[in-house]
């Protein structure tokens, strides 16, 4: 499988203060994986940097194999245009697009063809069940089937890598669950790569692989393997008691 | 920490939202001071002829300045205000009473009018003097003007402060007692849905608005206009409001829709410039008609000021033709207002003495005089050689040839001059002496004057003698009937500055009461000052009205481009750079922009065509001018769009 992501050791300081700690990590084409960790744990920041919307301070990064010292400032904003899907705890659709405006919105930018841009929509929409809603604005829709929206838009490039920063962080318990089986099931059905990042270990447990944060380094990693995802939960649990972060 | 400290951070903190508010108080203070001490310059006023005039005529204007100024700054309190609502609800919920709150925006305008009294009273001097002579030199004086800093009009400029710091306190009062607490807690979301639109609707408003040029360009001299004079006012009237405010509700919201439903309305970026269009037409309705409509009114009051006031020196020699005129007294009088003149620093170019017959018309006046209650009803028959000898020493071009009955009616003042062809000469019969009558056939109907309106050094234009010219045989014919009139007409040297002379000369004349007197002096001044007074007071008021103008187009664009910030923070973690999203600011605000530049600029346009340029088709540099006035509100508008388009750029850009 191809590396999507790759790191050698990469820090991150804001200041005197290092943020990220020496993290080696390696994401492959096509993995669900988990970031965990307690505030201040970093995994915010590594996120940040990893999509290129923070600068790195030390060790090296490369994405698709390019190197991220290598590359321009507009370079990075294309490649992350281009290539990164983003989906956010507070959604970030915009108010005055429709629901389909929305999701099309970075095809549009990028002046692809009505016709393109139709016939990658039909399917994504069918697999997040939001093809009733897509006349809708944002402010008519539920917090679900707002993150489901901007999950559409996030994968509508095909990007190599979707980075979902607390996807459910502000979703109810029974919308949260939703949304997991359907990035999953994007995950499955388009082999979309997902890197999440959470401090909640219920979503962490739909991934395949969870890596734990802590004081900016990699402390623990974890891979879901056969066991369900009810077991692969435990697990998770457990692991965060062993490092003394409180679960929520 | 004291509430005086709290205001201090608050200061230094909101710097920029402080600096746009002080600017446009100070800018209201400059006004209102530089129009109130022109009002009590010495120099100025000596200046001036009609002393009492001017001070009406600025004192209404004055009035006219100080609402505006009152409406503008109060429209700059609310939008500030209303920025500052967060604020005002985290002092509130931290324990601070409503009376604190306002007692802390108390003392912030207080400071702030104190800052703008003194800002804007140097630079309200200076720009006074300059206003001064630029006023001067339309009058034609050559007055010097000082820089002085008359304390009528610092105490004026300072009560207008002191009003505007109750009335923005009580407003302030207002808010903050109607804030609600909950409001802190509720994220702001755009809950509204586009506004509805039909095709009908907007259709309608693109008839309505079309409905009105036709009528508009029809003319005033067109059968719609001559019959229907009332219905077509309303109807063009209600055109222009009712299809401008259609337009921006309606056609705008239609035009978006069908730009959303075209086929390739989501390649670029189409989409993310129409789109929070769709949510504003609602707010800019209103707010776009008003700035439509008010374009066009200060465009055309500009025009319509600056046609007065350059056909206004003309004008005055066409109404009053001679120097000095008036009609034969007894010898001893005549010889008395002849050596005045004669005596007088100004001397005679030419006095002719002319004679003509009284008659009294048996036709109706409207078949040779347009607008005949401006004229006295009896009706002079003139020869045809004294009336072009005294063309001939004017020197117009405007001398007649006439034989046996033919006769030429001077209408001064007529819209619609008209020669009669042969054989289609409208006759025109009168009465003379023991009531004998007489037929002339008229052969035209000329737009010019032979003895002007009758005038007096304190009343000018009472009305003006009927004259037929008639030709020489008939008029030899009928003066054994009829009874005769002497008129006394002098030309003398330098008549623009005669007034003196005038009103020696007038005192003599109207010893006898009823005779007729004209001087072009007594007119042309208080007519160049009147004009001059009235085009400087609506130039002035096209500067403040320009100023409210661009202060609504500006904080309407402070406050969306609040409001889209986290919009396009969104946009700029999508990938989105600063190229692209300056692309759609530009086209948003564009849409925005353009309809009031283009519809203001045709309306204004259309009716000073329509209505006052074709009444003085005579003076060829007019519609240039119109169209200078036309280019200033245009470049005006485009430095408005373009600093508002940049303005908008920076505060989305701007991190939280």
């Amino acid at each position: 499988m191809q590396t999507v992501i790759l790191t050698k050791n990469l820090s991150k300081n804001y200041g005197t203060t290092p943020v990220l700690k020496s993290i080696d990590l390696e994401v492959r084409a096509g993995e669900l994986t988990a970031i965990m960790g307690p505030s201040g744990s970093g995994k915010s920041t590594l996120m940040n940097v990893l999509s290129t919307i923070d600068r790195l301070s030390g060790g090296e990064v490369w994405l698709e194999g390019k190197s991220l010292l290598d590359m321009k400032k507009q370079a990075a904003r294309q490649f992350r245009q281009e290539r990164m899907g983003f989906i956010f705890q507070d959604y970030n659709l915009l108010d005055t697009l429709t629901a389909k405006e929305n999701i099309l919105l970075p095809l549009s930018l990028r002046r692809f063809k009505a016709e393109e841009m139709e016939r990658r929509l039909a399917p994504i929409a069918q697999a997040l069940n939001i093809a009733g809603i897509l006349t809708k604005y944002p402010s008519e829709l539920s917090g679900g089937q707002k993150q489901r929206v901007a999950s559409a838009r996030a994968i509508i490039t095909n990007p190599a890598i979707v980075f979902a920063d607390e996807p459910t962080g502000a979703l109810d318990s029974r919308s949260a669950t939703q949304l997991l089986e359907q990035l999953v099931g994007l995950n499955e059905t388009f082999g979309t790569t997902i890197l999440m990042v959470t401090h909640d270990g219920y979503a962490a447990s739909y991934c395949k692989r969870v890596i734990f944060l802590r004081d900016g380094g990699i402390v623990n990693e974890l891979y879901a393997g056969e066991q369900t995802q009810r077991a692969f939960y435990d697990r998770i649990l457990d692991a965060q008691s062993l490092m003394g972060g409180k679960t929520r | 920490m004291s509430l005086l400290e709290l205001t201090l951070r608050n200061v230094k903190r909101n710097f920029r939202l402080y600096s746009i508010y002080l600017f446009s108080m100070v800018a209201g203070v400059i006004v209102q001071y530089t129009f109130s001490s022109l009002m009590y310059n010495e120099d100025v006023l000596d200046a001036l002829q009609n002393r009492d005039n001017f001070k009406a005529g600025s004192m209404i204007a004055s009035v006219t300045v100080f609402l505006f100024i009152v409406f503008f700054i109060l429209y700059a309190n609310s939008f500030f205000m209303r920025q500052r609502k967060k604020e005002f609800g985290m002092y509130l919920l931290y324990g601070l009473t409503e009376k604190q709150v306002v007692r802390m925006i108390f003392w912030e305008t207080l400071v702030i009018c104190a800052v703008s009294l003194a800002a804007g009273v140097l630079l309200g001097g200076l720009f006074s003097k300059l206003f001064g002579m630029l006023l001067m030199s339309l009058m034609q004086y050559d007055q010097p003007v000082s820089l002085t800093f008359p304390v009528e009009a610092i105490a004026s400029t300072a009560g207008l402060l002191l009003l505007l710091a109750i009335v923005i306190s009580a407003q302030s009062w207002f808010i903050v007692n109607r804030l609600q607490l909950t409001e802190l807690f509720h994220a702001k979301s755009k809950a509204e849905k586009p506004v509805r639109v039909s095709a009908f609707w907007a259709i309608l408003a693109v008839l309505m608005i079309g409905v009105a040029f036709a009528l508009i360009y029809s003319g005033k001299g067109s059968i719609v206009w001559q019959e229907y004079a009332t219905p077509s006012l309303i109807v063009s009237s209600v055109g222009i409001v009712a299809g401008t405010y259609l337009f921006f509700r309606q056609f705008a919201g239609w035009l978006l829709r069908t730009i959303g439903r075209r086929k390739n309305y989501h390649e670029g970026n189409t989409v993310l410039w129409t789109s929070s269009l769709r949510f504003q037409i609602r707010g800019n309705t209103l707010n776009l008609s008003f700035i439509t409509l008010f374009g066009a009114a200060i465009m055309m009051l500009m025009c319509f000021m600056t046609i007065n006031y350059k056909v206004q020196f003309e004008a005055v020699g066409r109404n009053i033709p001679n120097d000095i005129a008036f009609q034969s007294l007894d010898s001893g009088t005549n010889r008395q207002v002849d050596d005045l003149i004669r005596s007088s620093e100004h001397g005679v170019r030419y006095h002719l003495t002319h004679e003509a017959l009284m008659a009294e018309p048996v036709t109706n006046m409207d078949a040779a005089f347009d607008n005949p209650e401006y004229f006295t009803p009896e009706v002079l028959l003139l020869p045809e050689a004294a009336y072009n000898e005294l063309v001939g020493i004017r020197g117009d071009d405007r001398k007649v040839e006439l034989s046996g009955d033919e006769a030429v009616s001077l209408s001064q003042g007529s819209d619609f001059p008209e020669t009669f062809a042969a054989g289609e000469n409208r006759s025109f019969a009168v009465k003379l002496g023991a009531g004998e009558e007489k037929k002339f056939s008229l052969t035209e109907k000329k737009d010019y004057a032979y003895l002007g309106w009758s005038t007096s050094p304190v009343e000018s234009m009472i009305k003006k003698p009927a004259v037929l010219v008639v030709s020489d045989e008939a008029y030899s014919s009928l003066q054994g009937v009829a009874n005769k009139k002497k008129f006394e007409i002098y030309g003398v040297k330098d008549a623009k500055n005669a007034e003196a002379l005038s009103e020696q000369a007038h005192a003599i004349v109207a010893r006898t009461p009823g005779a007729y007197y004209s001087s072009f002096a007594d007119v042309y001044s208080r007519q160049i000052e009147g004009s001059s007074l009235m085009l400087f007071s609506s130039g002035f008021l096209a500067l403040v009205a320009t100023f409210a103008l661009a202060s609504v187009i500006y904080f309407k664009q402070l406050r969306e481009a609040t409001d889209e910030k986290l919009q396009y923070a969104i946009l700029r973690k999508m990938g989105v750079d600063n190229r692209q999203i300056k692309s759609v600011i530009r086209k948003q605000l564009l849409f925005v922009f353009l309809p009031p530049l283009a519809l203001g600029i045709a309306y204004s346009w259309s009716i000073i065509k329509s209505y006052i340029l074709e009444s003085v088709s005579d003076f060829p540099e007019l519609p240039g001018i119109t169209w200078g006035i036309i280019g200033v509100y245009f470049l005006v508008y485009l430095l408005l769009y373009l600093s508002s388009a940049n303005l908008y750029y920076k505060i989305v850009s701007r991190q939280s």
